[in-house]
């Protein structure tokens, strides 16, 4: 497959989720029915709560409390960072949000090796979430007051902040609409030229991070793209850099194996090949593992 | 470099970390023993020291020391705990805390990625404010 058709597939990719009201936020209890929603990986879920949230609005018990500011979702009663939530999501601010793709993988730990007929049911699709508004969890999802809307303040990024910020206005509402209405050439359009003039200029780093399972420890490092003696950094490479400890090899996952958008990386796939074909809108390959049974 | 202080550690005790989901945590049960061994040792890796410099913008007043020491380990919130008793403002003043003059990072950002990520020379440089800034 050519560049183009693997960023397809990428931006194609999509969880299908049943989204359940907390019994407590519903006048009719647990009468509600779940809302059906397919999310793409790429995408970020406060682009998708007032849909969620009109369908669930007729059973809400005081719409001024459950209003579509305090909404988040959870999954097994943990919530789906978002680090901001709907009223403030704005294009600038995008960056703060973790991917659907990453929020399911992590939260999951689901091993994309392991074929869906032998899985336990709780780890089955359609990804079962809860939608809930009381006890909004601050110290997660950030809420910013008005007065604070640092607009064209996110994208500082090693290597990144230039081109981002070099974007006209025209062009940067482009790129939050093509997120907005998932529009892949919209999107790669844009995003082309922040990656040519990212790759044209002396490149100096990709941005990575990466998640360690079961614990809240996320990696974040600038890594180039290449190693001492010239040779192009790997996936492995980099983690062997980056988590030695789950990574004692540069060439073989021992203990742990390298998952990007829900499919398991060779240790040896180039970074500057892979990540012009699987970064994230944000700007950052986003790496989850998946710990060897 | 052995004079600079240090930012105490969980200053208000209060865990931030994102709790982990069963789904996430049941698979730790279910590994081998090398593979338990090697998680619990990547979760928790040795914090080094790392220096932190704050900058005041606007009406903010100085700080009289204003380049700290502070653990990798750390969470940013405690960065900005620590900045609030230095500057002796109460919890209901605004403080606005952004790096390099761009952004604010979340309050549960790691201090280590963000220095990794954003530092100047060998520094984080902390810019900080009493009223809203870039808006």
């Amino acid at each position: 497959m050519d560049t183009v058709a693997l960023r397809r597939a990428v931006w194609n990719g999509s969880i299908p989720c049943r989204i359940e009201l907390d019994p407590s936020e519903s006048r009719v209890f647990d009468a509600v029915g779940p809302y059906f929603i397919s999310l793409p990986r790429m995408s970020y879920i406060p682009l998708y709560m007032a849909e969620i949230y009109r369908f669930f609005t007729p059973f809400l018990i005081d719409t001024s409390v459950s209003c579509l500011e305090n909404a988040w979702l959870e999954f097994e009663t943990v919530p789906l960072k978002c680090l901001l939530s709907f009223a403030e999501f704005m294009p600038v601010r995008y960056d703060r949000h973790w991917p659907v793709g990453v929020l399911y993988d992590l939260f999951t730990g689901r091993d994309p090796t392991v074929t869906s007929a032998d899985e336990e049911d709780e780890h089955s699709l359609p990804w079962k979430l809860v939608l809930r508004f009381q006890n909004f969890p601050i110290k997660h999802i950030m809420r910013i007051d008005s007065g604070n809307t640092f607009q064209g303040a996110a994208f500082a990024r090693n290597g990144h902040a230039k081109a981002v910020l070099g974007l006209s206005k025209s062009e940067s509402n482009k790129l939050w609409e093509a997120l907005q209405f998932h529009n892949f050439d919209h999107f790669w359009n844009i995003n082309e030229k922040i990656l040519s003039e990212t790759v044209a200029g002396p490149l100096r780093s990709f941005s990575v991070r990466v998640y360690v399972p079961s614990t809240p420890r996320v990696i974040q490092q600038p890594i180039p793209p290449y190693v001492d003696n010239n040779e192009p950094q790997t996936v492995g490479t980099a983690l062997n850099s980056l988590l030695p400890e789950l990574f004692p090899s540069k060439r073989t996952p021992v203990l742990s194996r390298p998952v990007i958008h829900g499919v398991v990386i060779s240790m040896s796939t180039p970074l500057i090949e892979l990540f012009p074909i699987a970064m994230y809108p944000d700007g950052f390959l986003h790496i989850t593992l998946a710990m060897s049974g | 470099m052995t004079d600079i202080p240090r930012i105490p550690e969980d200053i208000e005790g209060g865990n931030l970390d994102l709790p982990v989901t069963l789904s996430a945590s049941v698979l730790l049960t279910s590994l081998p023993r090398d593979g338990q061994r090697a998680l619990q040792k990547a979760a928790h890796p040795t914090p080094t020291k790392v220096t932190i410099k704050f900058k005041a913008m606007g009406s903010a007043p100085m700080l009289n020391k204003d380049t700290y020491k502070i653990k990798t380990s750390q969470r940013f919130e405690n960065v900005a705990v620590f900045l609030r008793s230095q500057l002796g403002i109460g919890p209901a003043d605004s403080l606005f805390l952004y790096i390099n003059f761009t952004f604010a990072p979340a309050l549960d950002e790691n201090v280590g990625n963000l220095w990794n990520c954003f530092k100047t020379g060998e520094e984080l440089i902390i810019n900080y404010s009493m009223q809203s800034a870039f808006g």
